[in-house]
This record gives structure tokens, C-alpha cells and sequence, in this order.
């Protein structure tokens, strides 16, 4: 498997449970309802420009907390285009946001515990097969 | 408003599209509704930071930022939880989405479809979206890019789901036209065929102080709107009855009744007699008559026979004038025209008329004859009241007459008989001339002891507008106009004497629809003086002992049977009809006698012979009295000319004539002369 598609796929996973999380957690940070796009540069506007996510994924995942009963919506016509969904979150959205964060910061910490260890040695490995390089 | 997408939004949904409806579980216009709105509010942000941005360049920041299409499907099909793509079957192009959330999956998913054409098919199965039984679209649009278009820059999605999928409106099409196609053969046969009515009878009883309908007790004031809620008026028969014969103010009740049904839309008004409050229409059936009349009646009728009441109203004329109506005395014709007017389809109906006496003197069994087809008998006292049960027939539209003759087995019924025929005609001349006091002063029409029918009300003529009427004690003259009653031009012209039978009989004859000129030519004859016969040339010769029957011509030799031994020859001579008789006097030649010549005998001028007329002629007899009557001319001033009026015989009226003496043999003692009369002469040889 090529690298780029590897990473793509890891990416997409690791998306796929952080995405809620995140949403969940802007839409409890603005505490007013807010549309697809509105969120999506919100985020982007967060990450620096260095969004980990297709904004596209934004979408599907709105709606998926939507089903779940976490967010509820609003379609509310537009003067400058196309009518627009506005959301927020629900009480169960709340209770599950609270739910989720410590979930995500044991995963966080457990992670970075791993990834520490791997940083050190990678780096080092990597002067070695510098030095060999240069040798040779 | 629906304005057209920007080129690179518009690529990108359809690309968008076309990927969703490769996976299951996506609402393709949920999908194409979110990235509408990002790509919208993209555009018009990168456009705002560089406006010189192409399309093409637009697109690519759209995959940049949004992701490609297909992994913008991808995440949502993962989103929902269903697999990706699930090949299972083979249907190319097709998906089956619901109606309702507009979740959609590849047919593919749960059949083959092969080469099938469809327009809008339609299937109750469950949603998993929805999670109920939801109306599902089977549509072969997996190919194309349908919905993008169908979503535009404002359209969400529920307004696409709802504007593409309308299975109900589909499914009443599709009612409609199999139930055209079915039922549209039955409507066309049902069209054609003739309508199959059964009448129905309600029945309004009236009673002094309440009455029924159908049954139950109703108010004057409830009676139309009670009568107003029935059904199929069209069809039913509004049954009128009373309690009682003697009701009173029941021709009143009756004719609002009548009026009522005729405004309501009833099919029509039928008598059904004496019945009980509460008595319910039915089905045709035998009624039953008063006793008491039925008594009454069968005196008059060996034989009554009681004829079903539905379309048929049979009305007797009794001896006291009164009207029985289906056994109910009525004494008012009025009512009897209002239910004749009550029949419905009288242009098809025969009015039967039966006249009750006609006096021949015949024994006939009194009894009904057979039946004409048709709803009413009338049986009529006299010709008068037939002729004018005949123009009241034709006034209220009847399809045509038929009298029945009902001979009564008493002669003395018999009206007795009137005046001379031309009497008539000078009276009724004087009438049409409007000389109604002499009209008068002319004759004594003999009466009837019973003739009291009042012919003379106008309302018998059934609303026919009088033009002329002259009233008087014994007829009337009514000349009306025939387009008012029978729809015909000309004019009706008749004669209703009160009573005298046999000129009514006459005038019935001349009394007809006619073209009105051809009447007034009826009239001028009719009124014109009668002509006098052919003259008749005899020789009557004293030897002979001849003498002559002037109606006859005939000429009697009396030494064959003469009775010396009569009392009165003279009576005995006329008991036989003989008018003329010659005697020979040495003093007067030539006289002629004459045996009770009613009238005298006036000698007039000669001319007279020529120019006399029936007319003069009764104007020079005016006044005279019968009596033997001699005839002398002087041989020296011949021809003499004489009017006469005959005594006339047992059977025949008199007659008048004009005789003139043409020679006189004195040495043969014979006498010659010639006569006219004024019709029905009829001359033999001698």
C-alpha cells in the first residue's frame, strides 16, 4: 500500500470517532446554532488552515449525530443562496459531549504515552542511517 | 426561485450525485442539500479573495477543501452504517429510494431488473430510515443527475422528495384511468338503455280537522316541505283521498294538492276516493267505494265494476246531476276538469265517454262495455254535456274522443223534442246578429225538468278564451279561439243548448275545428235561406175525387177507399196526410181547398214564383193561423200564385211552399197547378 494512501486511510479513521467529538464540541463552545459551512470554517479557522478532514465529512457526521438524537436542526432560508441547516446541540448532546471528552483524553494521553517513546527512538535511528549514508 | 447553479458547483454536485446513488442508506438530497450550501458559501468566499478564479480552479479548491466526490459519498454512506456498495443483483441505472427521507440504495441491492421500461413505480416496503412502512420508489435514474437539477440554488429537499415522488397522486391516476376503462362500457350501455322507472305512490289522506301523509300525521304548513324531501318525485304518484265524502271545502283542498304536485315535480295527482287517516300509496289496487253510493249507483248500473284507480278516474254523470267520481259525489265541475287536467300524457290518452241515455227505447243490457285503453270514463246525461266533454277533451290536450253509446232501458228518459229545425236556424241568425231580445221573443225551447247544468261557465271550456258568448235561458254561443284550445288555427264555433237534445245533435255535426274562412262559409250556409225544392206539376180532376199529398206529390183517388160513414172527413183526410182537394162550383170555377193548410194560403204576386225564398216565405205565413183554407182563381186572371204552409204529418214537421194555379178546364172539371216547398220534398210519379 502506497504511504499516501496508508496515511489517508489512517487519517479517515481516525476522523471517523473525532469528528463527533469535535463537532459536539464547537457547538457547545458557540452555545448558538450554527450551519454546515459556519462550522467548517470555524474549525479551519481553529486548525490554522491545516484542517485534518476533508470539510465534506463535516456533513454526513452532523447529520449522523442528528439521528443519533445528540444535535437537532433547523432549515432556515437564505437571502444569498441556498437555505440553510442550522445546528444544535440537544440535552443528550450535552450529557454525551461531557461522556466523551474523557474518553478522548485517556485515548489522547494513552497515545501520546506511546508515541513519546517512538518519537526518541525514531530519531535516533534516523541520525544512524544518516551517518551510514555519509560514510558510504 | 430557482436560479441556475455556477458551472463548478453544478460539476461538482453531479459528480456528487452520481457517486451517492452508488450507496445504500444515503438520502442523495440530503448529501447534494450540504454540499450545495458549503460549495455556495465557498465560492463565493474564494471568489471574494481572488474574483479572477476560474471555473476550473474553483473546482479544484472545491475536491481541496470539501473532498472528492467520492469520498464525500463514501462518508456518508459510512455515516449511516450500511455498506458502501453491495453488488448483489443486476440492475443497472435502477435504485429504489423512499418517498418519505429519501433514503436510497442500488436496486441492485435486492433484485435484477433487465431491460424494463418504467415511468413511476411505486412499492410498500419498510425503511430503515424511517423505520415504518413507507411508500418506496423503484427509479431508473442511478445514471444520471437528476436531482441536482431537481435541488437548484433554493429547492431543499424535502420540496425535491415531494415534487418527485407523488405516489398518491400517481395511484388515483391510476384508479381513475382503470375505473374509466372498466366502468366507461357500463356508462355507455347504461346511457342507451332505457331508464327502468317504477313508480312509487305516497298518499295524502285529508281529513276535517288533520291529515296524513303516507301514514303520518302532518300540518297544512309541513305538507310542501314534507312533500318536498321525497325522492324520485319524478316517478311518484301523490295519492289524494279524503275521510269522508261529504268533506267540506275538499275541491279547494284537492286543487292544492294538485298545485303542489305540479310544482314539486310529482309525476302526477291521483283521486283514489275515500280513504282512512293514515292509508298509505301502494301499488295499483281495487278501491273501495261507499257503500251508500255503491247503493245508489247500482240502481243505475247493473253493473259496476270496479276498476283499478291508478290511471284511471271514472267519473258518473247521475240522474241528479251530481258527479261521482271514483264513488265520491262531486258537484262541482271544476274539480272534475281539475282532475282530468291531473292526468299526465293526455296527448296519449283516449277520454272515454259514455253516454248514458240515448233513449231509443231499446232494451240493452246496462253494463260497461270493454275498456278503451286509457285512464278516464265519463258517462255523460245528454248530447250536450257529450259535445262538450268532446271540446273540454280536446281543450286539455286528450289524443282524441270515443263515445260509447250507453243506451238507458227507460224511454221516458228521453228529452222531449224542440222546436222545427228552421226555427232554429232563424234563431240562431237573429243571435249571431245580435238580435238577442227577438232571438228571444222567436220560440220557446223546451226544457227539461232536470236541465240545470250551467253550460254556460267558462271554465268548462278548460281556459279556452271566449271570443263571443251570448247567454241566455236556453243556450249558449261560444266561438272560440281553436289555437287556445286545441293548438290549431281557426276557430271553434259551437252551439250548447242547455237542453233540447236533438238540435244539439245538429249543431254537434256542424260544429268542428275548421279553417276559420272555411267557417265562416259553414255559417253563411248554415244561415243562408233554404232553397225551394224542384216544382212538382199535378191535374187534380173533380170526377176523380182526387186528392193530393203536397210533401209526397202523391195524388189519391178517394172513390176507391173513401168512408162515407167518418164523422170528420175532413180529419180523416188529414190524419193522412192529404193537403189538396178540387171542388167545382158553377158560381167559382176553379177552386181549390185545402185541408187544414197550417199557415193559410196567401196569394201573392206572380213574380213571387221565381223570387220567393224560404225566408220571405216565413215571413208572409208570420202570424197565420191554421185553417181549410180555399183557393180561388179567376180563368181570366191565370197563373194565381199562392204561399202555404202544410199541417204536416205524425212523423214530419210542416213544410212550406209556393203553388201556382196554371189552367182550368171548366168543360172536364179539371184543375192544373204547380208548387215548390222548401226541402225534403221528394215527389213520387202519380
Amino acid at each position: 500500500m502506497p504511504p499516501d494512501t496508508s496515511r489517508k486511510k489512517f487519517q479517515k479513521e481516525l476522523n471517523a470517532g473525532a469528528v463527533s467529538l469535535v463537532l459536539l464540541a464547537i457547538l457547545e463552545k458557540q452555545r448558538e446554532p450554527m450551519y454546515g459551512y459556519e462550522i467548517a470554517k470555524q474549525l479551519e479557522s481553529l486548525a490554522a488552515g491545516d484542517l485534518p478532514m476533508h470539510q465534506g465529512a463535516i456533513y454526513p457526521a452532523l447529520r449522523s449525530l442528528e439521528r443519533q438524537g445528540l444535535l437537532r436542526s433547523r432549515m432556515i432560508p437564505s437571502d444569498s443562496g441556498p437555505p440553510r441547516k442550522y445546528y444544535q446541540l440537544t440535552a443528550a448532546g450535552k450529557a454525551a459531549l461531557a461522556d466523551w471528552m474523557p474518553v478522548w483524553q485517556r485515548t489522547k494521553q494513552f497515545v501520546d504515552l506511546l508515541l513519546e517513546g517512538c518519537n526518541e527512538r525514531d530519531s535516533k535511528t534516523a541520525d544512524s542511517k544518516v551517518s551510514r549514508s555519509a560514510r558510504a | 426561485m430557482n436560479a441556475i447553479l455556477k458551472p463548478p458547483i453544478q460539476r461538482y454536485l453531479e459528480a456528487l450525485e452520481l457517486e451517492i446513488k452508488r450507496h445504500s442508506g444515503v438520502s442523495p438530497e440530503d448529501a447534494l442539500s450540504d454540499a450545495r450550501e458549503y460549495l455556495q458559501n465557498q465560492q463565493e468566499s474564494l471568489l471574494r479573495a481572488e474574483p479572477t478564479l476560474d471555473d476550473e480552479a474553483l473546482y479544484k479548491q472545491f475536491v481541496e477543501s470539501f473532498g472528492p466526490p467520492r469520498e464525500v459519498a463514501a462518508a456518508y454512506a459510512e455515516s449511516t452504517g450500511d455498506e458502501a456498495e453491495t453488488p448483489l443483483g443486476y440492475a443497472p441505472g435502477w435504485r429504489v429510494c423512499c418517498t418519505t427521507c429519501g433514503r436510497s440504495a442500488p436496486l441492485r441491492k435486492h433484485g435484477i431488473r433487465i431491460g424494463a421500461a418504467s415511468f413511476h413505480k411505486y412499492t410498500l416496503g419498510y425503511c430503515r430510515g424511517c423505520r415504518w412502512i413507507r411508500w418506496l420508489r423503484v427509479i431508473r435514474d442511478a445514471h444520471r443527475a437528476n436531482l441536482t437539477e431537481q435541488l437548484g440554488t433554493t429547492n431543499t429537499p424535502d420540496q425535491v422528495r415531494r415534487s418527485l415522488h407523488r405516489p398518491w397522486l400517481v395511484m388515483a391516476a391510476i384508479v381513475a384511468a382503470v375505473l374509466s376503462t372498466t366502468l366507461a362500457p357500463w356508462f355507455f350501455v347504461a346511457a342507451r338503455a332505457p331508464a327502468v322507472r317504477e313508480r312509487e305512490f305516497i298518499r295524502l289522506v285529508v281529513g276535517p280537522d288533520q291529515m296524513t301523509l303516507q301514514g303520518e300525521q302532518v300540518t297544512r304548513d309541513q305538507l310542501r316541505n314534507r312533500l318536498a324531501a321525497y325522492p324520485h318525485r319524478e316517478r311518484t304518484v301523490l295519492e289524494f283521498a279524503a275521510t269522508t265524502p261529504q268533506l267540506a271545502d275538499i275541491e279547494s283542498a284537492y286543487a292544492r294538492a294538485f298545485r303542489m304536485a305540479i310544482e314539486l315535480g310529482f309525476e302526477y295527482l291521483s283521486d283514489v276516493g275515500v280513504q282512512p287517516l293514515g292509508a298509505k300509496g301502494s301499488l295499483p289496487q281495487q278501491i273501495e267505494v261507499d257503500t251508500a253510493k255503491q247503493e245508489e249507483l247500482a240502481r243505475h248500473v247493473n253493473q259496476v265494476r270496479r276498476q283499478p284507480v291508478k290511471d284511471r278516474v271514472q267519473v258518473l254523470w247521475l240522474p241528479d246531476r251530481s258527479l261521482a267520481v271514483d264513488g265520491r259525489v262531486v258537484n262541482d265541475d271544476q274539480k272534475l276538469l281539475t282532475v282530468l287536467r291531473a292526468v299526465p300524457n293526455r296527448s296519449g290518452t283516449v277520454l272515454e265517454v259514455v253516454g248514458k241515455w240515448n233513449a231509443s227505447g231499446n232494451k240493452i243490457p246496462t253494463e260497461f262495455g270493454r275498456r278503451l285503453p286509457g285512464p278516464l270514463a265519463h258517462i255523460s246525461a245528454d248530447t250536450a254535456l257529450r259535445f262538450l266533454w268532446d271540446s273540454v277533451a280536446k281543450g286539455l290536450g286528450y289524443k282524441e274522443v270515443k263515445f260509447t253509446e250507453w243506451q238507458n232501458t227507460e224511454p221516458a228518459a228521453a228529452p222531449p223534442s224542440g222546436p222545427a229545425a228552421s226555427v232554429v236556424k232563424e234563431w240562431l241568425r237573429l243571435v249571431l246578429a245580435g238580435k238577442l231580445d227577438e232571438a228571444d221573443k222567436l220560440t220557446d225551447f223546451p226544457r227539461r225538468a232536470d236541465a240545470t247544468h250551467d253550460v254556460r261557465d267558462p271554465k268548462l271550456l278548460a281556459g279556452a278564451k271566449l271570443e263571443k258568448q251570448f247567454a241566455r235561458e236556453q243556450a249558449v254561443l261560444i266561438v272560440s279561439d281553436v289555437r287556445q284550445v286545441a293548438g290549431k288555427r281557426g276557430k271553434l264555433f259551437f252551439l250548447l243548448f242547455r237542453d233540447p237534445r236533438r238540435f244539439s245533435d245538429w249543431l254537434i255535426r256542424e260544429a268542428d275545428f275548421v279553417d276559420e274562412r272555411e267557417l265562416e262559409e259553414r255559417i253563411a250556409a248554415f244561415l243562408a235561406p233554404a232553397l225551394l225544392d224542384q216544382e212538382v206539376e199535378r191535374t187534380l180532376g173533380k170526377d176523380k175525387n182526387h186528392v193530393l199529398d203536397l210533401e209526397s206529390g202523391r195524388v189519391r183517388d178517394l172513390t176507391e177507399d173513401w168512408d162515407r160513414n167518418v164523422d170528420d172527413p175532413l180529419k180523416w183526410l188529414a190524419v193522412r196526410g192529404l193537403d189538396i182537394g178540387l171542388r167545382f162550383n158553377p158560381n167559382k170555377p176553379g177552386e181549390i181547398f185545402g185541408l187544414s193548410l197550417v199557415g193559410n194560403v196567401v196569394e201573392v204576386d206572380g213574380e213571387a214564383w221565381n223570387t220567393v225564398d224560404s225566408r220571405e216565405l216565413e215571413k208572409l205565413l208570420e202570424g197565420k193561423l191554421a185553417m181549410n183554407s180555399v183557393l180561388e182563381a179567376n180563368p181570366d186572371q191565370l197563373p194565381a200564385t199562392y204561399v202555404f204552409r202544410t199541417h204536416g204529418h205524425p212523423a214530419n214537421e210542416p213544410y212550406v211552399g209556393v203553388l201556382q194555379i196554371l189552367g182550368i178546364d171548366q168543360t172536364q172539371q179539371e184543375l192544373r197547378f204547380k208548387y215548390r216547398l222548401v226541402g225534403k220534398s221528394q215527389p213520387v210519379n202519380r
